[in-house]
């Protein structure tokens, strides 16, 4: 095998990220995860359920740290404020905690 | 990275504050607490006070009081009114009582009250939940620097390699970087382009780890797949157009490969399992075939194929080549498309390794990628197996085109329609009458054209 005869510096083709067909269409764990998280911040904000509070940030950390480069990253983001403003938001309305 | 340092910096701070908040709010409950706790006292200090009175009363006996006071003059015993009622012995009890009382020692007020621990106490699942918080970010930081190690030793190992066949080794979307390398998809997907070859558009290696970055996916992953859990590299090459000729086959471990054939398009839609595949092609255990035309499949099975094959048995996945690459096949019906999605001539490879495997040792493969890439330029159908191709391709293009036939018609009438819609606008606008009429003369003719039943016109000599 001749390696050296078969570079060819004049035939670079460029990168396209979208001619990756495949990874698009699979791992869809953090959409999935920031759709619970919003479910379960909502839970938290509206029912004053702290549980699904908490739940909420775990979703959203989660989804932060399995979320691609490429994606948006204000969605995450959003996502993170909002679970945390749920946790914050239950307990200033009632500093009792969960279980006691 | 930028954005994770100050999303990292978000969460710390948070997590401060939520835990100096949770401080505060003991503070705020204990409050409550303690005066609850005082309320009792001053309650039994109430309690206690109308026998103080009482006993001021009896014991003093002063006529001044007595006047004030209607209600705790009933108190004071007339021993004439209630004479035979057994007062005396009331009365000697009493006494004896408020003498016990005020034997009694005084009442101890514990200043410290031991609050904070029984609070804390309260809030052990918010602990908890802060603490998981904590360790989650903990494995975050070290799994992405482990990965990022992995992608590092992988490209270490492989780079001297692909630079002498490759005129590009990673993509230089960035400008600021002197080394190009991989380019970061996520925390646990690492890709590679590589171009500037013959025979070859460009190649693409992903590295697929295992999310060490994610808590949720490690124990998942464990308790799924237990040890198989491994990390993930596919080498995707783009071939040029003429470099291989028309089929389509796939060497995959057992496991995968009724999952491919049902993912991949082509496979599906060309290829046949062989069956006893392992003797037929003296490959190793584990290994089944997909393919098309037989006579390519047992020319692209070589020896040094097998040799391969035996030593990475364990960590090959699959090996695909194929003409008419589409990427996955749609799931959905309904979204069928209409036109017939680009083909290209690509050479897929996937293998797995664990922590423990030498990056050196994977070597081999990157070197059976670029033997392939020449193997398949060099090798030509018979006569009879292009015929067989070309009579797939054809009824594959024919199955397509009946599938999509429905939605292509729809298009075009939507199309037909559209354009009707704006010769009629046209006219409405129209401000000459003249041409108005002319128009609308002209559109009635081309309807009543179009309504009649088509006829040849002929002439018949009697």
């Amino acid at each position: 095998m001749n390696s050296e005869s078969a570079r060819r510096p004049e035939k670079i083709v460029k990168y396209k990220p979208n001619n990756n067909i495949q990874s698009t269409q699979e791992d869809l764990t953090p959409d999935y995860l920031n759709i619970l998280g919003m479910v379960f911040s909502m839970l938290g904000l509206m029912l004053k359920m702290k549980y699904c509070a908490w739940l909420a940030l775990y979703c959203s950390v989660i989804s932060f740290a399995n979320s691609r480069v490429t994606e948006d990253s204000k969605q995450v983001l959003s996502s993170f404020m909002l679970s945390f403003s749920a946790v914050v938001m239950s307990y200033l309305q009632n500093p009792a905690p969960i279980f006691s | 990275m930028r954005f994770s340092s100050i999303l990292c910096a978000t969460l710390l701070i948070s997590c401060i504050a939520s835990v100096s908040y949770c401080f505060e709010e003991d503070n705020e409950f204990a409050d409550f607490e303690f005066e609850e706790d005082q309320l009792e006292i001053k309650v039994e200090q109430r309690q206690n006070e109308p026998q103080k009175v009482e006993k001021v009363v009896v014991d003093e006996n002063t006529e001044s009081f007595n006047d004030i006071d209607d209600g705790i003059v009933e108190d004071e015993f007339d021993q004439d009114e209630f004479e035979g009622f057994g007062g005396d012995v009331d009365m000697e009890e009493n006494k004896n009582f408020n003498s016990k009382k005020q034997a009694e020692p005084k009442l101890n007020i514990v200043n410290k009250i031991p609050y904070n621990r029984v609070l804390w106490h309260n809030y052990w699942i918010e602990l908890l939940f802060i603490c998981g918080l904590v360790v989650y970010f903990i494995n975050y930081t070290m799994g992405k620097n482990k990965n990022i190690k992995i992608a590092n030793a992988w490209l270490l190992s492989h780079r001297s390699f692909l630079e002498d066949n490759f005129a590009l080794v990673g993509d230089d979307t960035k400008k600021d970087e002197s080394t190009p390398g991989f380019i970061k998809e996520s925390d646990s997907i690492y890709s590679l382009w590589c171009s500037g070859r013959t025979l070859v558009e460009g190649m693409l290696v992903e590295l697929k780890l295992i999310k060490r970055q994610d808590l949720l996916s490690i124990t998942m992953g464990h308790l799924l797949f237990g040890k198989k859990n491994a990390d993930q590299v596919q080498i995707k090459v783009e071939l040029s157009k003429d470099s291989m000729d028309t089929f389509v086959m796939a060497i995959c471990s057992k496991k995968s490969a009724s999952r491919l054939f049902k993912e991949l398009t082509d496979l599906k839609q060309f290829c046949v399992s062989v069956a006893k595949s392992e003797d037929k092609y003296n490959l190793p255990n584990g290994f089944s075939v997909l393919s098309e035309i037989a006579e390519a499949t047992s020319a692209v099975i070589d020896s040094r194929l097998l040799a391969i094959l035996s030593k990475y048995s364990n960590s090959i996945e699959s090996i695909h080549i194929s003409d008419q690459y589409s990427g996955l096949a749609i799931q959905d019906q309904d979204t069928q498309q209409a036109v017939k999605p680009e083909m290209k001539k690509m050479l897929i490879i996937t293998y797995t390794f664990t922590d423990k495997t030498d990056m050196e040792e994977l070597k081999p493969i990157m070197q059976l990628v670029i033997y392939l890439i020449e193997k398949l330029k060099r090798y030509k159908l018979s006569r009879e197996g292009k015929l067989k191709a070309d009579k797939n391709r054809q009824r594959v293009e024919e199955e397509f085109l009946k599938n999509t036939h429905q939605t292509r018609m729809e298009a075009a009438a939507l199309k037909k329609e559209e354009r009707r819609k704006a010769d009629k606008e046209k006219l409405m606008n129209e401000d000459n009458v003249e041409k108005q009429l002319r128009m609308e003369k002209k559109m009635k003719r081309k309807d009543a054209k179009k309504s009649m039943p088509k006829m040849k016109s002929m002439n018949i000599h009697l």
